[in-house]
């Protein structure tokens, strides 16, 4: 309350107040009821947790499950539209529409725009033709690529090979610092040898270049060139869909391109829109508000149109070397021994998940399928504990297992049943939670700190489909996660590298064996499977690679 | 009086300064935005690379004064991740947030002021017990839980509903419903207690005693004197929304400044974090000012202090 003193001047505070209340009825009246997104063009960000290409050498494991027989299904009426649409509701939204982006969310919203100079087939994984024809490697350092003819952007501007090599050395120009950037190395070149012929080049052989353009989304030069801000609000890419508005916040809306080179798609919009929420996702398709509903959790796929595949996705724990008791391999042997997959699997996972002989997917060029699956067995793990004991190795000592809280529950719940487990085969183990960002600095803190003794949630994806691409980052010394320094590991994986075709997939298939039997740096738990629901009469099938193409989705009649 | 407002709005702009620049130099002690913005894999150089490209490699002191000599124009600089003008976004999502603030203020003060006034004019009756139970079921249900509840109620199951989202009217309904509820269970007790103190008031007696009706010296007299605490408690109310209801923009889908806040600083997007520090801090002394004025508009003995 305030204190009595002299009588203020003016109007009086009724009447301000009366004013003020008017005016804001005012302006509540003449504000738009949306804020429309500002215009802006496609570029090339950063994007978080860049998906690595997935090789696919056998078809995956595709799920549907139906609704159980007791539940009667949730009757919706959709609304009679003029318009074919399909809603797609997925986790979050695009922080931008770069197509430098290589996240999973990027993969979902981007890809019915932008296309790439090569995909994949969605049964096989095999590489597959897109915006070019057909690639070959000229010499070791040269892959030559045929381009589509008679392809045009949205913006009416002709697709060709001065512009695809363009738009691939914006891309990977490392002043550009986009988020795909260490899918190739530093100093890829592209350059049109003719209209319709494009040449990209790489400072060493690259043999998995063309798995790596996967990512490399073709967008229109001129819209990138327009876009001086740099702010990326639109897309103008060649697909089957053209970017029609962003709503900031709400929804991100596409039209269908009538004059589409694959043919005129059925679907005439896409809308996307995001809930962070799982279950939220999940009724919105039961309400009839979405078509279909992306990265369910497992806890929400009990009913309806429910689809799975297999992706990459694969939780595993990764190990400090240097310092005893981690440096003694039985201890790691034995911690790795201590981890239930079956049962996270069937129980924490609820079957939305198999258990892991390594940390690259089946799908993934030198995966290694005599690679067995460690078994859960406490007592073999505490044989191993008592046997480097009886060493000397001072296995009282206390490891911090670090998690990042934005790995969710399930993660949690995994990770707490992971260092029980461990320390029943008579080990240290404490659970450290930390944001991510903290996790992240401590995760990357190499050398290891001297008496550090640290263990490491992480999920790793390899989208690209290569072990390279694993191997590189989290076994080869100088790797950002690596702490090992095994010079027969790194003998045989630099000459596996250089190969390609089936001595590839042998020769790295060999080197994740010997990973596995003599490093055993990391822990496999689970290959985690991407959950979507699809509302009534939705026809659809996953791809392991995200995408979300709307000229595969059949909608009900 | 319009002396007190310029006055107290010219104070009231430095707190604000203030708690930004405050905010500025903690949010830079919390971790590195590099490392959530890029892969897990990306390499050291690509990290170095992004710091040196929005100014994170600039000692401490520099950065501030970048960022006061832009504040000053109100540019709070590009968001790290979405590459706009952090103002336009905080800006954007400021009348949807405020929009939930009103609306469940509002009816936060609707209900609670009916159903106090008669807890009040009925001690130990129904409405006293209503009372006891609007208060415990605000406190200790989830509103998260309760969100998906009523989702699946009104939504899946009865279609009347949107599940989430915003645009319409009906979007609005329930995440006002569920964040509608906390405050009026605290909110209806103030009420009952502050009117019950006035109607034992001595002045009531003798207006009583002069014949007037009961409504007339509920309406006239009671319930202005009652008002303070409730507009003050009200008031809270509004700020609280208006700083962001996190849970409910999350589960709903509502495009508000809480869910942009909260993703602001679990990214380290700085800029965003520093406009929306400062826009919910003028929304905030804008509230504060409204409210003394309201103090004022009800009992003419409030006089607004004019001297420094």
């Amino acid at each position: 309350m305030r204190t009595p003193s002299s009588r203020g001047s003016g109007m009086s505070p009724r009447v301000f107040l009366t004013l003020l209340f008017l005016i804001i009825l005012v302006l509540q009246a003449c504000a738009p009821a949306e804020a429309p997104a500002p215009a802006t063009q496609a570029a090339t960000s950063e994007s978080p947790a860049a998906t690595e290409a997935q090789q696919i050498t056998q078809p995956l494991p595709i799920e549907s499950t139906e609704p159980p027989a007791t539940e009667a299904p949730i009757e919706t009426t959709q609304p009679q539209a003029t318009v074919k649409k399909l809603v797609i509701v997925i986790g979050e939204e695009p922080p931008n529409l770069d197509p430098g982006e290589g996240t999973i969310i990027a993969l979902n919203t981007y890809r019915n725009t932008y296309e790439t100079l090569v995909t994949r087939d969605p049964v096989t994984g095999e590489l597959a033709p897109e915006l070019a024809l057909s690639w070959e490697q000229v010499d070791p350092t040269t892959w030559r690529f045929k381009l589509r003819e008679g392809v045009l952007f949205h913006d009416g501007e002709p697709f060709n090979a001065e512009a695809a090599a363009w738009m691939i050395n914006y891309l990977f120009d490392p002043a550009n610092n986009k988020h795909i950037l260490g899918n190739v190395p530093e100093g890829t070149k592209a350059r049109a040898v003719d209209t319709y012929t494009l040449d990209v080049t790489t400072p060493e052989p690259f043999p998995v270049l063309p798995r790596a353009l996967f990512f490399a989304n073709i967008a229109s030069p001129k819209a990138i060139q327009a876009d001086t801000e740099g702010a990326f609000r639109t897309m103008v890419g060649t697909g089957p869909y053209k970017f029609k508005e962003w709503v900031a916040g709400e929804k991100l809306v596409l039209t269908r391109n009538e004059d589409y080179w694959g043919g005129k798609p059925d679907i005439e919009e896409v809308e996307y829109i995001w809930r962070a929420e799982s279950s939220v996702r999940s009724a919105m398709v039961d309400a009839g508000e979405a078509q279909i509903a992306a990265a369910l959790d497992p806890r929400d796929a009990a009913a309806g149109n429910i689809v799975a595949i297999s992706i990459s996705e694969t939780p595993f724990i990764r190990m400090d070397l240097p310092n005893p008791p981690l440096s003694d391999i039985r201890i790691r042997k034995a911690i790795c021994l201590s981890i239930d997959r079956q049962n996270i699997a069937e129980k924490l996972f609820s079957g939305y998940a198999t258990p892991a002989t390594q940390l690259i997917a089946p799908d993934v060029v030198g995966y290694n399928p005599d690679i067995p699956l460690i078994p859960f067995d406490q007592e073999q793990a505490k044989a191993l504990v008592e046997e480097a004991k009886a060493d000397g190795v001072p296995v009282d000592k206390k490891i911090t297992v670090y998690l990042a809280s934005s790995a969710g529950e399930i993660t949690l719940q995994m990770m707490i049943a992971i260092v029980t487990w461990a320390n029943e085969a008579g080990l240290n183990l404490n659970l450290e939670l930390n944001e991510p960002a903290k996790h992240r600095e401590i995760a990357r803190q190499l050398p290891v700190p001297p008496e550090r003794l640290a263990i490491f949630w992480g999920q790793h994806g390899n989208e690209m489909g290569d072990a390279s691409y694993t191997i590189s980052a989290y076994y080869m010394p100088g790797g950002i996660h690596s702490t090992l320094n095994d010079p027969k590991f790194v003998e045989l994986y630099e000459k596996a590298r250089q190969l390609s075709g089936p001595e590839r997939q042998t020769a790295l298939a060999e080197v994740m064996k010997y990973q596995a039997d003599n490093v055993v740096a990391t822990c496999p738990i689970v290959h985690i499977k991407y959950i979507y629901k699809l509302g009534n009469g939705v026809q659809w099938q996953p791809r392991p690679d995200h995408l979300i193409l709307a000229k595969d989705v059949k909608l009900a009649q | 009086m319009t002396t007190y407002i310029f006055r107290r709005l010219f104070y009231s702009i430095f707190v604000v300064i203030a708690v930004t620049i405050l905010v500025f130099l903690l949010s830079r002690l919390t971790g590195d935005a590099a490392l959530l913005y890029l892969p897990e894999t990306a390499s050291n150089e690509m990290i170095e690379r992004y710091r040196e490209i929005h100014g994170l490699n600039d000692p401490i002191l520099i950065q501030l004064g970048r960022f006061l000599s832009n504040a000053i124009r109100l540019d709070f600089g590009k968001s790290m991740w979405q590459k706009v003008p952090a103002s336009d976004l905080v800006l954007q999502r400021l009348p949807l947030t405020l929009e939930l603030a009103f609306g469940t203020t509002f009816l936060s003060l609707f209900i609670a002021t009916i159903i106090g006034v008669l807890a009040a004019l009925h001690p130990l009756g129904i409405f006293d017990s209503l009372t006891t139970g609007i208060s415990l079921f605000g406190v200790t249900v989830p509103s998260f839980w309760l969100a998906l509840i009523l989702i699946y109620l009104f939504s899946v199951r009865l279609g009347w509903l949107p599940t989430s989202g915003s645009g319409t009217w009906k979007h609005a309904i329930l995440p006002m419903i569920v964040l509608v509820w906390g405050p009026t269970g605290y909110l209806v007790r103030v009420v009952r207690t502050s009117v019950l103190e006035q109607l034992s008031a001595a002045y009531l007696i003798t207006g009583r005693a002069k014949g007037l009706s009961e409504i007339y010296l509920l309406f006239r007299h009671a319930l202005p004197n009652a008002a303070f605490p409730i507009i003050t408690v009200a008031s809270s109310t509004f700020i609280g929304i208006a700083n962001g209801a996190v849970i409910v923009e999350t589960v709903f889908g509502w495009p508000g400044i809480g869910k942009l806040t909260i993703d602001a600083i679990s990214n380290r997007d700085f800029p965003v974090l520093q406009a929306t520090v400062f826009v919910v801090g003028i929304v905030v002394v804008l509230t504060n000012l409204v409210l003394d004025l309201l103090y004022a508009a009800i009992d003419p003995r409030v006089r607004l202090e004019t001297n420094a």
